[in-house]
């Protein structure tokens, strides 16, 4: 809704969209927040009222000459649905912000709003309202007379937020279908960087950052930064690095998972290993994941599970696991049992993980967990 | 934005507002306290105008006039009341978000002192939390308003309480402005924390509402008392004794707690020592018989109450974050070592020590003593490497280490979240291909065992088929008939509770099967049973 200040008749909404959407009623009770005092313009001002959340950028614009108060105050809303994320209340502010400005500019050029003009006010509503809760969310609108182009786009909130960068052996994989390395994603693709671009290809949910590196010929340090910002973007998540000498075990996820047969079925389409056999039955996907303990090998489990038999890839499984929560990975922790001075054995302090350790000393992580397994001086602990 | 690196939770109050409202809406709000009294280093970047305000020093500031010229928290006080007015006589809570700052409150109206007087008004308290707090801190404050709003209205009614309060506050308010509307040239201008400070002085309810803030800014939640009369158990977040992982961490959290508590569950007192000795009656009986060992169905039925009396005894503990909820510990329950968390094992091992010390008092030196602390703790989780079962745990402890071959210790271990209770569950599943081979239902079954398989509904026509074969085949293995028939009508009333795949102790407490009775069902029929083992969840 556009909301101003009548120099006669105080603060009124001229029009909304949908129209009758705000009773007077209703908008004579929030009237005091939405047109306020020029102390509290050009601020984000957010409030529910009857299930709905109201959120504006109120304007104040100062012309000693121009207008009769020596200023005019006017203020576009939105009015959402109260949900409980509150980052889906976030996406609309830079929105807002921007739709501010545009007026700021519009009264500027042709006094849009101290020069009311209804059919154009309607129009600007119902085009933003349409635009932006369209599929591609976005709207245009151009007032006659007019060289200012209201162009308003809507992007996803960024919620995926990494403080540190991802360690070399963490596995990116996409988050979202279609890819970006897809035909129709074309636009999607040539907005990423050059790094991006070139990492993407790489990326099969199998290769690690530092594999990444590698085959790109690209510094891991710069691959890690370009895959924290595709985590913030939403692009990608982290798994970790699927080896056979990893212990994993089902999480109390697992239990939903049972009761979910679409979850099922898309498990099966996702494990399934070759195409010209035929793909695992739900039982035998519930069986093999049921089987997974903790403190037990990945590899016993695959000798005692035999998941090939029945068609499956048990890195997808696990994958597929991991990614829903499903599965857990469970961490090696050595412990060293001697107080002895040796850089290795000052590492073993429960803290470490052994890619951590294996990082730190610049080893192969299998090597080391096979070493600490025949020490008597360090106690592996998995959890 | 306020919060960039400071290393500051969003989740934490900066502050609280009390404004008042003529409810007639004759006169502009007030506002009437606002605490911290003086402006704090984190308020001066409300906005990115303040920040470029307090970088541009040659820009010229205005004088102040009056206090409620002032700014905090990015907002002048004259604006307070306007934000924090009800809109809604139906909705008593308050969510406004000014650019960087979030208010969070509720408001209550004072009646009129007497029939005709025309004095009613309406006040609010609100707290001030980061714009980028999360939808729990929202949920939490939201909630803790309203319970002090709910004590505050209880006063009210009682004994008058929130209208002497608010005049003893005006009072003050008003002798300042009778100061400035005085018409000489040279008063000074004074600033709102002297004001504000005066008012918490002479204020019993600003003093109660100060003391909430400073406990939620430390504790996250404690016990409070409204004028010594009403009691508040306030919990925002789980602050004190990090170390109890069990606790949950947001109110959402705690409210799908205390939603799951049954009778068969106990609890823990997050404290390590009992609480003590309380005028409450509730309390003495229930820890007179309290043991982690005792479900609330046992202890409540030696304290001679009603399940819901101790239910409700019960959820008041966890609200207030002094108890968090298990399963009773008995000898076939089965641990395996938790996830990581945030306190790390050296810590949780010197921890450790210092509740359970080493009786020998052999000299060692420090990195010695150090390393053999961690390695002790390490060793004893070890012992619960894969999974165990408590008497397991304890017949290899008290051989190998007898000083951890005690409840304290798994108490510890639990809470600590270095260990997790697992549950076994069962699930109904057709059996795999490779079963079918050699089995069919050649052997002859009992009528009344042909009779108990078509008459089950809850079972397809397939399943049943499957169930035939296993009778056979457990017959042609000279299982006895009446044992085979005893154990098929277990199994057929336990189909719902497998078709949920339910846990063994909740189908032990639901069906009061007897143990035996269920690992007969669970081994003739284990074809088309699945197992899984999972962290146990309430």
């Amino acid at each position: 809704m556009l909301c101003y200040f009548d120099n006669t008749y105080g603060p009124q909404m001229r029009c909304s969209f949908p129209p009758q959407f705000i009773d007077k009623p209703f908008y004579d009770t929030i009237n005091r927040v939405i047109i306020v005092h020029k102390t509290l313009c050009h601020k984000m001002i957010k409030f529910e009222a009857k299930n709905l959340i109201i959120m504006g950028n109120p304007v104040c614009i100062v012309d000693t000459v121009k207008y009769d108060r020596n200023q005019i105050l006017f203020n576009l809303c939105f009015a959402i649905e109260k949900t409980a994320n509150i980052k889906s209340e976030q996406m609309w502010e830079p929105i807002l912000q921007k739709a501010a400005d545009y007026l700021i500019e519009l009264e500027k050029e042709c006094s849009f709003i101290s020069k009311p003009n209804r059919a154009n006010d309607a129009k600007l509503l119902e085009e933003m309202f349409k635009g932006l809760t369209s599929p591609k969310r976005q709207c245009y609108f151009q007032a006659p007379l007019s060289r200012t182009v209201v162009a308003l786009r809507v992007s996803l909130p960024y919620v995926f937020e990494t403080k540190h960068l991802p360690p070399d052996n963490a596995v990116p994989a996409f988050a979202r279908a279609p890819l970006p390395t897809d035909v129709n994603e074309q636009d999607f693709f040539n907005k990423m960087d050059m790094v991006s671009q070139k990492v993407v290809w790489v990326m099969d949910g199998v290769a690690s950052i530092a594999d990444i590196a590698y085959k790109a010929h690209i510094p891991s340090e710069i691959v890690g930064r370009c895959v924290k910002q595709l985590i913030y973007c939403g692009v990608v998540v982290l798994l970790p690095q699927f080896l056979y000498s990893n212990y994993y075990y089902t999480t109390e996820k697992f239990a939903k998972f049972v009761e979910s047969v679409v979850s099922q079925e898309e498990c099966c389409r996702f494990v399934r290993r070759k195409k010209k056999k035929p793909a695992p039955e739900p039982r035998d996907i519930l069986e093999l994941y049921a089987g997974l303990r903790p403190s037990w090998k990945l590899a016993f489990w695959a000798q005692h599970y035999r998941p090939r038999l029945f068609n499956v890839d048990e890195r997808k499984l696990i994958q597929f696991g991991i990614f829903y929560g499903i599965v857990r990975k469970q961490n090696v922790y050595p412990v060293a049992s001697v107080a002895e001075e040796s850089e290795l054995l000052e590492l073993c302090n429960g803290s470490n993980t052994v890619e951590e350790i294996a990082t730190e000393m610049e080893l192969s992580s299998i090597f080391l967990l096979r070493c600490f397994e025949c020490s008597p001086k360090v106690t592996l602990l998995i959890r | 934005m306020a919060l960039l690196d400071t290393a500051r939770c969003p989740d934490n109050p900066m502050g609280f507002v009390v404004t008042i409202l003529d409810s007639l809406h004759s006169s502009p709000g007030h506002v009437l306290f606002v605490y911290p009294t003086r402006q704090q280093k984190l308020e001066r970047s409300g906005s990115i105008e303040d920040i470029i305000d307090a970088i541009n020093i040659n820009k010229k500031v205005e004088p102040l006039q009056r206090w409620t010229d002032e700014t905090r928290f990015g907002i002048t006080l004259e604006h307070f009341p306007l934000l924090l007015e009800p809109r809604d006589p139906n909705q008593t809570d308050l969510n406004v978000k000014v650019d960087a700052t979030r208010l969070i409150g509720h408001w209550f109206k004072v009646d009129d002192s007497a029939p005709g007087a025309n004095d009613s008004f309406v006040i609010s308290i609100a707290f001030i939390i980061s714009g980028n707090c999360t939808s729990h801190a929202v949920e939490a404050y939201t909630s803790l308003s309203q319970k002090v709003n709910g004590a505050l209205k209880s006063l009210q009614k009682a004994v008058n309480f929130v209208r002497l309060q608010v005049a003893v506050v005006m009072k003050e308010h008003d002798r300042v402005e009778d100061l400035l509307s005085r018409e000489e040239e040279d008063i000074p201008y004074i600033p709102s924390y002297t004001i504000f400070d005066k008012c918490l002085h002479d204020s019993e309810m600003l003093q109660s509402l100060k003391n909430i803030y400073e406990n939620i800014l430390s504790f996250g939640g404690s016990t409070f008392y409204f004028d010594r009369r009403v009691q508040l158990n306030i919990s925002v977040v789980s602050k004190g004794l990090l170390y109890c992982t069990l606790v949950p961490k947001t109110v959402t959290a705690m409210r799908e707690l205390v939603d799951a508590i049954q009778p068969f569950h106990t609890l823990l007192f997050v404290d390590d020592q009992r609480p003590a000795v309380e005028p409450n009656p509730m309390m003495i009986s229930f820890l007179s018989h309290y043991s982690p060992e005792r479900s609330f169905e046992e202890i409540r039925l030696l304290m001679n109450c009603s399940v819901n009396q101790i239910l409700l005894f019960v959820r008041n503990l966890v609200n207030s974050m002094r108890a968090v909820i298990i399963f009773p510990i008995c000898l076939s329950n089965t641990y395996a070592i938790g996830p990581e968390s945030n306190m790390s094992l050296k810590e949780l091992a010197d921890f450790y020590d210092e509740l359970f010390p080493e009786k020998r008092n052999i000299l060692r030196s420090q990195s010695e003593k150090e390393s053999s602390k961690l390695h002790f703790l390490t060793e004893v989780l070890t012992f619960i490497t894969p999974t165990t079962t408590l008497e397991d745990y304890f017949i290899n402890t008290a051989r190998l280490l007898p000083r951890a071959a005690n409840t304290e210790t798994i108490i510890f271990l639990l809470k600590t979240g270095l260990i997790v209770q697992t549950h076994m569950h069962f699930l109904l599943i057709e059996p795999s291909p490779k079963w079918h081979k050699g089995k069919d239902c050649s052997f002859e079954v009992s009528k009344r065992i042909l009779t108990l398989i078509s008459k089950c509904t809850a079972l397809s026509d397939k399943f049943k088929s499957h169930v035939h074969k296993i009778c056979s085949n457990c017959l042609k293995n000279k299982v006895p008939e009446m044992e085979l028939f005893v154990a098929l009508s277990d199994f057929i009333c336990l189909i719902p509770l497998f078709q949920k795949s339910e846990y063994l102790e909740k189908i032990i407490y639901d069906t009061r099967i007897s143990r035996p009775s269920l690992d007969r069902v669970l081994l003739y029929f284990k074809p088309v049973l699945s197992t899984f083992e999972v962290p146990a969840k309430m």
